[in-house]
């Protein structure tokens, strides 16, 4: 009768998990930005980010958050802290509005993603001070692909969760 | 039945109820302490530092691929008669550098014992005075021209003049321990009884304090003096010695409200040219 009760992983194997996929998008994101000839970064850890906030917001805590942006802040040559403050900011919100957004359709979902990405690289436009015509096809462009990378982060690490939570 | 129930009460609790981990009481805490670190990179520059070591922890990683890259290569040569070659290749290489490495050496003894030689043409007009020789050690242009030699001999007086390739080229302006810092003769505070080889008059010629170049004091208008007429040095005073080329006379410049012409004599010494120079009373 406990079945499902008695597969469910402790909680610290469950935080640990959400830390080491958000320490490997982001390790992918540095890595992509080499390969991407573009000033801005496609946010692959942002989204995975958006991903636990919305999925499990009692398990994503401060410490894998902040570790995750102070990566990307050393290895994409940022100020410390720059990426730390924009993922805390959508942490928070994410967690304030998760009810909301679980109840949307999965296109619906991707909009507000890439409105968020949207935000997220105008922050860095801005931060880098980096105004330039070509940068704003850069920002359109990256905005729609990440948007269209929604549906498999959100498809991958659900079928992650599901393995890890419940074995199946 | 029990265990569904209190499973429903679980995930209801979970799903309405929870406020997740980020609530206000620790991201306004979590804002600021960002906000710190990135005063302290700001301020003390701590990214480039933890950028430093960690590129330095992360090396081993990094080198990976340039490993695997020489390993491979090293082993598929191994096999291959193309290693032979390579191997032979880079020993005609060494060979090479070597060779250039000691042609370099032969150029430098070269100009070095042509420079030596030029000394000792001049050193046999001395006849019989004493002569000392010193190795350049250091050369300041700023703020005067000045050349340190090195000399191991301490028969070395104030009085004794500096000869290089060229010929006269200074004068003693310190002595030291075991170094002489030697002034050009185109320093400003020189004085040299000269004599126009073409003429024989007599004159007094003054350093202008560029490279080369002396000024002619007080020439009377009609003098006789051409562009081109060779400059001695005349011995007068015996602070120089007599009969040494001083330089040409390249420029006459008339004033109309001066009785006097303004030469200038210029050679082609080089102050600091070669490693050697020759030191001995006039």
């Amino acid at each position: 009768m406990n079945s499902l009760d008695d597969k469910k992983p402790s909680i610290f194997n469950f935080y640990f998990f959400v830390g080491l996929t958000l320490i490997i998008a982001s390790m992918i994101e540095v890595i992509l930005n080499d390969f991407l000839l573009s000033r801005l970064t496609l946010p692959l850890t942002l989204m995975t980010l958006i991903y636990w906030n919305v999925a499990t917001p009692r398990n994503i805590g401060f410490f894998w958050t902040m570790l995750s942006g102070f990566i990307l802040d050393i290895f994409l040559g940022y100020l410390l802290g720059i990426h730390v403050v924009i993922f805390l900011l959508t942490s928070y919100f994410s967690q304030r509005y998760f009810h909301r957004f679980r109840a949307l359709f999965r296109l619906q979902q991707s909009l507000i993603v890439a409105i968020i990405v949207f935000i997220y690289q105008i922050y860095f436009i801005l931060i880098s001070n980096n105004f330039a015509i070509s940068i704003i096809f850069e920002l359109l462009i990256l905005t729609i692909i990440s948007s269209l990378f929604w549906p498999i982060i959100y498809g991958v690490l659900r079928y992650l969760r599901i393995k890890l939570t419940y074995g199946q | 039945m029990f265990g569904g129930e209190h499973k429903q009460t679980d995930i209801a609790q979970s799903a309405i109820f929870t406020t997740g981990s980020m609530r206000a009481s620790r991201f306004y805490p979590a804002i600021l302490f960002s906000f710190l670190i990135m005063y302290g990179d700001y301020s003390f520059d701590l990214s480039s530092k933890i950028r430093i070591f960690s590129s330095y922890i992360f090396s081993p990683f990094t080198q990976i691929e340039y490993l695997v890259e020489d390993s491979f290569n090293s082993f598929e040569s191994y096999f291959s008669s193309q290693k032979k070659l390579s191997e032979e290749i880079d020993m005609l290489r060494n060979q090479l550098r070597d060779l250039e490495n000691q042609n370099l050496v032969l150029q430098n003894t070269k100009t070095s014992l042509n420079e030596l030689e030029e000394l000792f043409d001049l050193s046999k007009s001395f006849q019989e005075r004493k002569i000392i020789l010193g190795k350049i050690t250091d050369f300041k242009k700023f703020p005067k021209e000045i050349l340190t030699v090195e000399i191991r001999s301490n028969n070395v007086t104030k009085d004794m003049i500096a000869f290089n390739a060229f010929g006269l080229i200074g004068v003693i302006d310190e002595l030291l321990n075991n170094s002489i810092k030697v002034i050009p003769l185109h320093n400003e505070s020189i004085k040299i009884p000269a004599k126009n080889s073409r003429t024989l008059e007599n004159k007094i010629i003054v350093g202008t304090g560029k490279p080369k170049t002396f000024l002619i004091e007080e020439f009377k208008k009609n003098g006789d003096i051409k562009k081109g007429d060779e400059i001695l040095s005349s011995g007068l005073g015996g602070r120089f010695p007599e009969g040494f080329l001083l330089g040409k006379v390249t420029e006459i410049k008339e004033n109309d409200q001066s009785n006097f012409l303004q030469i200038t004599v210029e050679n082609t010494f080089d102050f600091s040219f070669g490693s050697t120079i020759l030191f001995t009373k006039p």
